[in-house]
């Protein structure tokens, strides 16, 4: 039981992931490579805070990282108003090998082994401990970015972002600003990679290097990419299914536990070939933006 | 809610397309802008639209009133992966009024351009030629404007849906919309406009009025122009 509420946690934590990767990805058509990184950056901030200070209240800690990865993306957004497509998908995976570097060779940062011996956090005088709690408050949190996802992508701001990605010029002769549009896209993204940060170090009570490199980027694809195919309940529905498959395999000894990470790449690397390759794609006739 | 036009230049940036032009849009009238590739049919367009400055000279409205003007451009801007309904809703994001109310506004416009209203769920990419244009035009429409610009209404469509777009304009000008329209298709612009200029090298050479039943010979427009 204990196993299936971290899977839970777990697959929260990526319902936050992807439905921020999809403001950047999927509506501004920037397929960025650093929002694995975003979400380190939130997780290692989350993490020193709760190491150094006393402060263990996640409703504070929470903010604390969504702004510390919203002012990180900032050289990601600056990035995306001079280069576009494969060649800013590139630049962007320079800064994600740069922080993986920063991360394996910085003292404070706890080197390759990461940051261990977290408190765990408290919400009000609940300490989130215990798998249960950990997967309600993580399940809350994930619907309310859902909530606030959705709101963002059918309102008119959603609609000029994917405008501005469709055709820099059209949108521009709708008095449209582009650079405007792209870089609340990136910061609001960052700011959502921040959050998921916040919510892993609740999850796992320790962060290392591995957790934020490209393999977590190639799941994050995956499980957009897997979502963009079935519309918007794939904001959940990704991440649900490609942790429940992991899950199943670790659970059911389908594999030894020695190759499990290995086999695990092989999936989320297969899909995301898939995957990729319908995120410029929109559905034909998905809901249309509300007023 | 006219709008009268004095002296007027406009160019971008080193090159001045229009020369001390002067000509009005009456309230409720079909005008005709013609003249060759060049003669700066598309610039006095603009300027109307407020989307281009002039350098010099004056455009007023004439009559109280700032009239709401809203321009079809050639190219027709629609965004190939937003749905049909999202490419026309792209035209209201600046006008808190429209927004709220921009269902109600979709389905009057789709009263007079039914072929928008079947393919509302499409996406932008997957449009012919013509429904582009009449995409373009519904989404001119949707603030309701008391002057459209078209320009060059005709480009790339196939006689059949130029006929459609041109009998659209005419309904929209019996509604009460005034209508200003570029046009290279003479034969085509001559059977709509009760008036028209000519446009020759950013200044204008020409002013005719169009009685019904009388139409210019198109011989001598061509030699005007």
């Amino acid at each position: 039981m204990n196993f299936w509420l971290t899977q839970i946690a777990l697959a929260g934590v990526y319902v936050v992931l992807v439905c921020s990767y999809d403001l950047v990805a999927g509506r501004a058509g920037l397929l960025s490579m650093g929002h694995a990184a975003l979400f380190g950056v939130g997780a290692y901030v989350t993490a020193l805070v709760m190491l150094h200070t006393n402060f263990t209240d996640i409703l504070g800690l929470i903010p604390i990282a969504a702004i510390a990865a919203a002012l990180l993306s900032l050289p990601i957004a600056a990035l995306s108003l001079r280069v576009r497509e494969e060649y800013f998908a590139v630049t962007s995976l320079g800064f994600a090998v740069a922080f993986i570097a920063a991360l394996n060779n910085m003292s404070f940062l706890g080197l390759s082994e990461g940051l261990v011996g977290i408190p765990a956090a408290t919400l009000g005088p609940v300490q989130l401990v215990s798998p249960g709690t950990v997967a309600i408050f993580t399940l809350c949190v994930a619907a309310c970015v859902l909530v606030v996802t959705l709101w963002l992508v059918r309102s008119r701001w959603g609609l000029n972002l994917e405008a501005v990605r469709d055709s820099e010029n059209g949108a521009v002769s709708f008095g449209i600003n582009p650079v405007a549009m792209r870089t609340s896209a990136v910061v609001l993204s960052g700011a959502g990679a921040g959050i998921a940060g916040a919510l892993y170090v609740v999850y796992a009570d320790f962060v290392s290097p591995d957790t934020f490199d490209l393999p977590t980027l190639a799941l994050i694809v995956a499980m957009l990419g897997l979502g963009q195919t079935i519309g918007k309940i794939g904001y959940v529905v990704g991440p649900a299914l490609l942790v429940g498959v992991s899950a199943a395999l670790e659970y059911l000894h389908i594999v030894s536990l020695t190759i499990l990470g290995s086999v695990d790449q092989i999936i989320y690397g297969l899909v995301m070939v898939f995957a990729i390759m319908f995120i410029p794609r929109r559905a034909a006739a998905r809901e249309a933006h509300q007023p | 809610m006219a709008i009268a036009i004095e002296s007027l230049r406009a160019g971008y940036g080193a090159r001045t397309v229009l020369f001390d032009v002067d000509c009005e849009v009456r309230t409720g009238e079909i005008l005709g802008i013609f003249g060759h590739n060049g003669a700066g049919k598309t610039t006095l367009l603009r300027v109307l639209a407020g989307s281009l400055p002039a350098r010099s000279g004056a455009v007023r409205a004439t009559g109280g009133e700032l009239p709401v003007i809203r321009l079809v451009p050639q190219e027709e801007m629609v965004f190939e992966h937003l749905s049909v309904r999202e490419n026309l809703m792209i035209g209201l994001w600046n006008d808190k009024a429209g927004w709220r109310t921009a269902d109600q506004r979709i389905a009057s416009v789709c009263e007079l351009l039914p072929t928008v209203g079947r393919i509302l769920g499409r996406r932008g990419g997957a449009l012919s030629g013509g429904e582009r244009r009449q995409v373009a035009l519904a989404r001119a429409l949707l603030p309701e404007p008391d002057i459209l610009l078209v320009d060059e209404p005709s480009l790339g469509l196939s006689p059949v849906a130029v006929d459609i777009v041109i009998s659209e304009l005419r309904e929209l000008h019996a509604a009460g919309t005034t209508v200003v329209i570029v046009e290279q298709n003479l034969p085509v612009a001559l059977g709509l406009v009760e008036r028209y200029y000519v446009l020759r090298q950013g200044r204008i050479t020409h002013e005719t009025e169009v009685t019904a039943g009388q139409q210019p010979s198109l011989e001598r427009l061509y030699e005007l122009i």
